[in-house]
């Protein structure tokens, strides 16, 4: 299969003196589900930026579906693949769980339905959420508030994911809960880049562990 | 107070407005100096409002309901104001851009102790000490806006740790770190395990080996 995201001779550099990354090849194919691991401050985050179009300004050759990376309208990007960020209230939309879903519903929807309510109710369950679904975001807890934007991956199952630290505040219960959602993912062929701390958190479904060190990738399983 | 700093709430409940039940029912803690608590319990679950409820942020500054008292030896921290209490019981928040107010590293270490006027010599050993055991030494001229979700994280725990209160609050210290940098951090830890109390409020398992005693909200 031909790769989703294509990086060749790939470096990039904030300050134009000290590289982030540093001349790397890297293919992502749209169907597996691919680890990023490394050291705090090695460049996961910066490499989620770049494949989301947040940052510029890189080295080398990137394709997205074999055309020029820079000439992929950001729309069309985003109609393909889901940013989560790190920092949790970046990706909120709403002002209750409630909320956020619904507008995370009523942006990617191609046609009206009604069981959008359902849909709703089954999406907030799931995460368990269906508690709180009205409390204002800004009272729930770090960990509720990424179960929130954590739900919104179910609207979003015919993109590809990049997932950036998606288990931060998250407890147990809501890890398998990702992961569950992960494996059927990955069963519809659909696959993920996932940037963590914690590769083992992610190994049962993991295609590839790739770790960033010292601005140069290593394949460490796969 | 003098120099055992113990911990104690009894009966302690916190509800917020909007809430009709309590999120915290009768939490009782007893607690000294040179033990190191973790506060479990799954989203929700209130290990944010019990963190912050000792250090005073509630009610003081976050309005809530609040039931029973918290006492550093005899003194019952509602007496004080957070700018008294916060030299001998402080917090790390768990979203470190709440936290971290100045444009470079160093001042952000400074600022705590600077504040209490300890001598220029001693904020400078402290700072020293503290991101040599954290492994950021090299980041201390840095913009603070250019770090990582991660090395934030750690700046916030060395900031507290310059501050150097007496009681530790760290609510989720582990999230956004590698395997080595959380090592780091429970190697500080225990380097100041005799000297102070922590309190480690997270949902994963990473200091269940250093800590003496788990506490579960649920």
């Amino acid at each position: 299969m031909k790769p989703l995201f294509s990086l060749n001779n790939f470096s990039f550099s904030y300050d134009g003196k000290a590289s982030i990354l540093d001349h790397i090849d890297l293919d992502l194919r749209r169907d597996e589900v691919v680890i990023l691991t490394g050291e705090n401050g090695s460049g996961k985050s910066t490499l989620c930026n770049i494949l989301s179009k947040n940052i510029t300004g890189f080295r080398g050759n990137v394709f997205f579906e074999e055309k020029d990376f820079s000439r992929i309208a950001p729309s069309y990007l985003f109609s393909k693949i889901v940013y989560i960020k790190e920092q949790t209230q970046q990706n909120l939309l709403g002002a209750t769980p409630y909320e956020d879903i619904a507008i995370w519903q009523h942006r990617f929807i191609h046609k009206y339905t009604k069981h959008l309510k359902e849909e709703r109710a089954f999406i907030l369950k799931k995460f368990e959420l269906d508690t709180i679904a009205d409390k204002p975001l800004w009272e729930c807890s770090a960990g509720q508030q990424k179960r929130t934007v954590l739900a919104s991956l179910l609207l979003q199952s015919h993109k590809f994911w990049i997932l950036d630290e998606p288990l931060y505040s998250i407890d147990e219960d809501g890890r398998k809960i990702l992961l569950s959602l992960l494996v059927q993912h990955k069963t519809h062929g659909k696959g993920a880049v996932i940037a963590t701390n914690n590769p083992n958190a992610f190994s049962i479904i993991a295609d590839r562990i790739i770790e960033i060190s010292k601005s140069k990738i290593t394949i460490l399983f796969g | 107070m003098n120099d055992d700093y113990l911990l104690k709430t009894s009966h302690l409940f916190c509800k917020f407005p909007s809430q009709k039940e309590w999120l915290l029912k009768d939490v009782s803690i007893d607690t000294k100096v040179g033990e190191i608590i973790l506060i479990k319990g799954v989203n929700g679950s209130g290990k944010t409002t019990l963190l912050s409820l000792l250090c005073g942020i509630i009610p003081k500054e976050i309005k809530a309901e609040v039931r029973g008292k918290i006492h550093i030896n005899d003194v019952e921290i509602s007496d004080l104001t957070l700018a008294q209490s916060s030299p001998f019981i402080s917090m790390t928040f768990q979203e470190p851009d709440y936290q971290l107010s100045f444009p470079k590293v160093i001042y952000e270490l400074a600022f705590g102790p600077e504040n209490l006027k300890i001598s220029r010599h001693e904020i400078e050993d402290r700072i020293k000490y503290v991101t040599e055991l954290l492994k950021i030494d090299h980041l201390l001229y840095n913009d603070i806006a250019t770090l990582s979700y991660g090395q934030k994280k750690l700046v916030c725990i060395a900031s507290i740790m310059t501050l150097s209160p007496k009681i530790l609050l760290l609510d989720e210290p582990d999230d956004g770190l590698s395997f080595a940098s959380v090592e780091q951090v429970k190697k500080c830890i225990l380097a100041y395990r005799n000297e102070k109390l922590f309190i480690i409020a997270t949902t994963k398992s990473y200091f269940d080996d250093i800590a003496d005693r788990k506490i579960t909200l649920s």
